[in-house]
């Protein structure tokens, strides 16, 4: 499978500010830390953790909603200068750097700036959490979904109301929708409406925002339905965020684990729900309630929450809700290694 | 057949009077708990879920009102009907007989006061005399042991005051009197008892440091542990029933798991009843014994925990168990939209969106027939 975007050292670090003028301190909050990530084409890719891991931050910081403090982030380049690259990022002499940095500018979509991002943003595409505050009330739903349009040029005046329609109706709308507001909507239509928008630009890439986690359980299942179909059409490749793990499990190729900025187990769907390896994947897993009154299982009830991100536990930062934590863990952090073929994690009781 | 009801709700009919007409919110809805179980009610956004449980309380949100039925509730006067009852009489019910827990634990707390003085309040509010007894006994203690007679003096004059509360707790001379610079110890005295009674609830609902915890105000807790804290504000008189709408809807699943444990391990220690509100099923199964599946204000189907999933009975409550994303099945949802209750469909109201649906469910109201040990359902197409 090619690699549609690839993160190299990714991190978003948001700044605070404590104390006066004088005694000035700044602390960061690491909500994306260090994160190598690889998203192949065609697939997608869930991203899951609580709430405050950082999963929507780093969502954001791949498709450049939000500049990353540091890392590069690597869209769509030719395999053949993939793999140049990251021959030249192993090497370390004078020669090489200045050719990665050569190479770097011009593919790496961190450093992008005007026109180059703005033909960024129409093959990169987002559908956020609440669709009641993503739509703009006092705008057609026509003019929702055809701005982008007007925005990259990609269509006439003429034509944009056609385009429109087509799109809303391959999300299940009809044409007596056009010219409503997004009030006039029900919640899982207002999200198709939000899909409508993402996608007429045609994408390659978007990134859904907890997408179902505003609706009923019954639309819920319409809306996985219609994302898997358009998966298909329009051959996207999705970043699914959600801390709904049986939705991740239906919809989802691969799936990353995020704990407090980091990954900390990234395996395929399967291989993550039936033998996970991380003590909090198993946790989290555990903690799904099964709709079914006769399965008895063992629960792992974690202790406390997460811990601030502004001053994360030293070593693994899972240690102290961790039963199984051992004194390396509380000095060393766990590097994500291969347990197995497609499966990752970062923990020291994995060898 | 309905064991030992705590509550009992019959033909409860609920309107909202909006400006674009009468929402008929809940409409002959008919149920019961039993002493020490937990009912499950489920069912979509708008359904009806929660305002029957504010009703339950006669909280109904304005501007709905309670059209017609009956609230029976287990009282030491054995089962009183709270919609016959003023608004002094259910001050006395709420929070001593009954408490809900709402979804969102931030809305629930007032911002301004400590968490421990906002459980203390429910205390006072029930228990203001057992605490002023306990007070008493503390005061006639220290007497016997006072040497000096001043001090014993100024005791003496404390349990004066003291005994004025307990035979007429609302006294105005009384409350005067607490504020005096001698006296005012009596009022500390009674703050210590009910303080200490507030940290014995808060290290029962699992909160690390109750001591701390009671000085802090809501914004410093996290989402989980506010949660602890309502929970905590809603079991402090041991009330009889208990009404949870979504209490872990907006938590994380780690914290949900927490807190569905909490409440099991109370369940088991105090044997309160408990109406559990949710959409989600996984909840349901996990924690409940017996299910009421609620659609469009009406009850459609009623039944132990393993009969619902099992054998559901209604086309209802089958499409919901389906519309559960399972890995390797498609997904499945259900057609159409939940009605719109200013002018619902006539008969039965979920013909629109069911498959099943003839001409008699189009004209007449199905009703809540039984079809075998404890399942009720609501639907033309199952004889009982």
């Amino acid at each position: 499978m090619q690699p549609l975007i690839k993160t190299y050292n990714l991190k978003k670090y948001y700044e605070l500010v404590e104390g006066g003028i004088f005694r000035k301190r700044k602390l960061y909050v690491k909500a994306v830390d260090n994160i190598n990530l690889t998203i192949y084409r065609g697939e997608c890719l869930g991203l899951v953790g609580e709430s405050g891991c950082g999963k929507t931050t780093l969502g954001k910081t791949i498709i450049r909603l939000l500049d990353p403090t540091s890392g590069h982030i690597l869209f769509d380049v030719p395999p053949k200068i993939l793999g140049e690259i990251e021959k030249l990022m192993n090497d370390n002499s004078e020669e090489s750097k200045i050719k990665l940095k050569e190479y770097l500018s011009k593919y790496d979509i961190a450093t992008f700036k005007g026109s180059k991002l703005k033909s960024l943003r129409r093959r990169m595409q987002i559908v956020f959490q609440d669709p009641r505050t993503s739509l703009n009330p006092r705008m057609f739903v026509k003019d929702i979904v055809g701005e982008p349009l007007i925005v990259h040029k990609l269509a006439k005046k003429s034509e944009v109301e056609e385009r429109v329609l087509e799109m809303l109706e391959m999300v299940g709308l009809t044409k007596m929708h056009l010219r409503r507001y997004p009030h006039e909507f029900s919640g899982g239509q207002r999200q198709r409406i939000a899909i409508a928008r993402a996608l007429i630009t045609r994408p390659d890439f978007v990134v859904l925002d907890e997408p179902t986690s505003a609706v009923d359980v019954s639309v819920r299942a319409k809306l996985l339905e219609l994302f898997k179909d358009l998966q298909e059409k329009l051959n996207l490749t999705y970043l699914f965020i959600s801390h709904d793990l049986s939705v991740i499990e239906c919809l989802s190729n691969r799936v990353a684990v995020m704990y407090l900025g980091k990954i900390i187990e990234l395996a395929s769907t399967r291989e993550l729900f039936d033998n996970p390896l991380h003590p909090y994947t198993k946790a989290l897993i555990s903690a799904i309630p099964i709709p079914d009154p006769t399965a008895k299982r063992e629960r792992i009830i974690l202790k406390g929450e997460v811990p601030s991100p502004i001053n994360p536990p030293s070593g693994c930062r899972f240690h102290p809700r961790c039963q199984y934590a051992r004194d390396i863990c509380r000095t060393e952090e766990p590097k994500l290694i291969r347990a197995g073929s497609n499966h990752y994690v970062a923990c020291h009781l994995v060898t | 057949m309905e064991g030992n009801p705590v509550l009992k709700v019959e033909n409860l009919v609920v309107r909202f009077y909006t400006y674009e007409g009468v929402v008929k919110a809940i409409e002959k809805v008919s149920f019961f708990l039993r002493e020490g179980e937990v009912l499950g009610i489920v069912g979509e956004t708008g359904c009806g879920k929660s305002v029957t449980a504010l009703s339950v309380m006669r909280l109904t949100p304005h501007p709905g009102r309670i059209e017609n039925g009956e609230v029976y509730i287990k009282t030491d006067d054995g089962l009183v009907n709270i919609l016959e009852k003023d608004e002094k009489y259910l001050e006395k019910i709420r929070g001593r007989y009954i408490s809900i827990v709402f979804q969102e634990p931030g809305a629930a707390l007032n911002p301004l006061y400590k968490i421990g003085d906002q459980i203390a309040e429910v205390l006072l509010i029930h228990r203001r005399l057992n605490y002023y007894k306990r007070a008493l006994k503390v005061i006639e203690d220290k007497i016997w042991r006072e040497n000096s007679s001043f001090k014993r003096r100024i005791l003496s004059m404390q349990r004066k005051v003291c005994k004025m509360l307990i035979e007429n707790p609302n006294s105005t001379l009384a409350s005067i009197l607490l504020k005096l610079p001698l006296i005012s110890g009596l009022k500390k005295l009674i703050e210590q008892e009910v303080r200490e009674d507030v940290i014995m609830i808060l290290r029962d609902m699992g909160l690390p440091d109750p001591e701390r915890v009671y000085n802090m105000y809501p914004h410093e807790l996290s989402g989980g542990m506010k949660q602890r804290a309502v929970i905590a504000m809603a079991l402090a008189c041991n009330p009889k029933i208990m009404i949870a709408d979504e209490p872990t809807t907006n938590l994380d699943v780690t914290i949900q798991a927490q807190i569905l444990q909490l409440i099991k391990d109370l369940r088991e220690k105090l044997g309160s009843s408990i109406i559990y509100i949710t959409h989600d099923l996984g909840v349901i199964a996990e924690l409940c014994d017996r299910v009421a599946v609620m659609y469009a204000g009406n009850i459609c189907e009623v039944a132990n925990v393993y009969e619902i999933f099992k054998n559901p009975l209604h086309p209802y409550t089958k499409a919901l168990l389906e519309s559960i994303p399972r890995p390797g099945r498609p997904f499945k949802s259900i057609p159409g939209t939940i009605p719109n209750l200013i002018n619902p469909p006539p008969g039965c109201r979920f013909h629109p969106r069911c498959k099943y649906a003839m001409d008699k469910c189009r004209r007449e109201v199905p009703r809540l027939i039984k079809v075998g040990e404890d399942h009720y359902v609501a639907c033309h197409l199952v004889r009982g």
